[in-house]
């Protein structure tokens, strides 16, 4: 397998600045919007049972092939998320798609497909009393924490833009969405948080 | 708006969902032994059924999987999901495919495996 080296790239939102509306009365505080800068995100379909594969993800991600739909698995910075009965998506830190992506894509593993796709997605996380609210503004899924609780991972629209949606912890959320549609998503989240007040931290 | 329940992620709004238009038209695997005609009624003819539907969907914004539906086209009501390559099972879609005029059809006896094919001229 050829290595391609790794180039130093730019976050989907490089060309954001960091930006702000004071929170006004009545808020239970600010959302605090961050581009989570450069991850790297490979895409992986097999089965579920694959040998091969789960004994390799519990060795480059530490955790389980999550098997239960609409859930991602985390440990540490890495995580693997559920995208339908056969697809998953690893997340990494910056630079680690190389090694993770040699563990997977080996004749051993049989009929299987592991695509690098770190620089077709961006994401900011979205995090604040009312990170709940806001998403729930432009998305029909039920963000009602008894619904979506940590360990949930969606995919759906925010109003025009397919993403996915992770619950990372109570009130914190990732928005997982094509590098392209970021700076949409972006204002659609920071113009539907200006009610509640909010901050943009650009990575 | 419809509810649907996809059969992987739950239930999601219609809004993530496209329609694939008739469900079980079956390619003819031996396309030149029938004629154009019979050729041209697996190609182009479609129902535009009143009632009782069997149609594809598939979740585009969400698992991106396709899965069967026997809804009505009047009501909206959705009667069945039922998983790709598999026949309805609720009285009201076996019903609605039994009387499909397509069953009768050159094409869809030649979309079926020879053995299969010899079962049902018994």
């Amino acid at each position: 397998m050829v290595k391609l080296k790794n180039i130093p790239g730019l976050s989907a939102l490089s060309a954001a600045k960091a930006s702000a509306s004071p929170q006004p009365d009545g808020s239970k505080g600010m959302v605090v919007i961050r581009d989570t800068g450069l991850l790297d995100k490979i895409n992986l379909r097999c089965q579920a049972d694959n040998p091969v594969i789960t004994k390799a993800v519990k060795r480059m991600v530490g955790t389980d092939l999550p098997t239960a739909a609409n859930t991602f698995n985390q440990a540490g910075h890495r995580s693997i998320i559920w995208l339908g009965p056969d697809e998953w998506m690893i997340m990494a830190e910056n630079g680690a798609s190389d090694d993770i992506t040699a563990e997977l894509d080996t004749p051993e593993a049989g009929h299987v497909a592991v695509v690098n796709i770190s620089d077709a997605l961006g994401a900011v996380t979205i995090e604040g009393p009312h990170a709940r609210d806001v998403l729930a503004k432009n998305c029909a899924i039920d963000f009602h924490p008894r619904a979506f609780t940590k360990g949930m991972a969606v995919q759906s629209l925010l109003s025009h833009a397919g993403v996915t949606i992770l619950c990372l912890e109570d009130d914190k959320m990732m928005v997982i969405g094509r590098t392209s549609f970021m700076p949409y998503i972006l204002d659609l989240l920071s113009d539907s948080s200006i009610e509640y007040g909010y901050d943009y931290q650009a990575a | 708006m419809l509810n649907i329940s996809c059969p992987f992620c739950g239930e999601r709004e219609e809004l993530e969902f496209t329609c694939g238009g008739e469900a079980h038209i079956a390619r003819p695997l031996a396309e030149n032994q029938i004629t154009d005609a019979e050729f041209a009624d697996y190609l182009f003819l479609r129902d535009n059924t009143k009632g009782v539907f069997l149609e594809r969907w598939r979740h585009a914004a969400g698992c991106r999987r396709w899965f069967n539906m026997v809804r009505d086209t009047v009501s909206h009501e959705i009667i069945e999901i039922y998983p790709m390559g598999e026949l309805p099972k609720s009285k009201q879609g076996k019903a609605a495919y039994e009387a499909c005029w397509r069953r009768n059809t050159a094409a869809e006896a030649a979309a079926m495996p020879k053995k299969s094919r010899a079962k049902k001229g018994k």
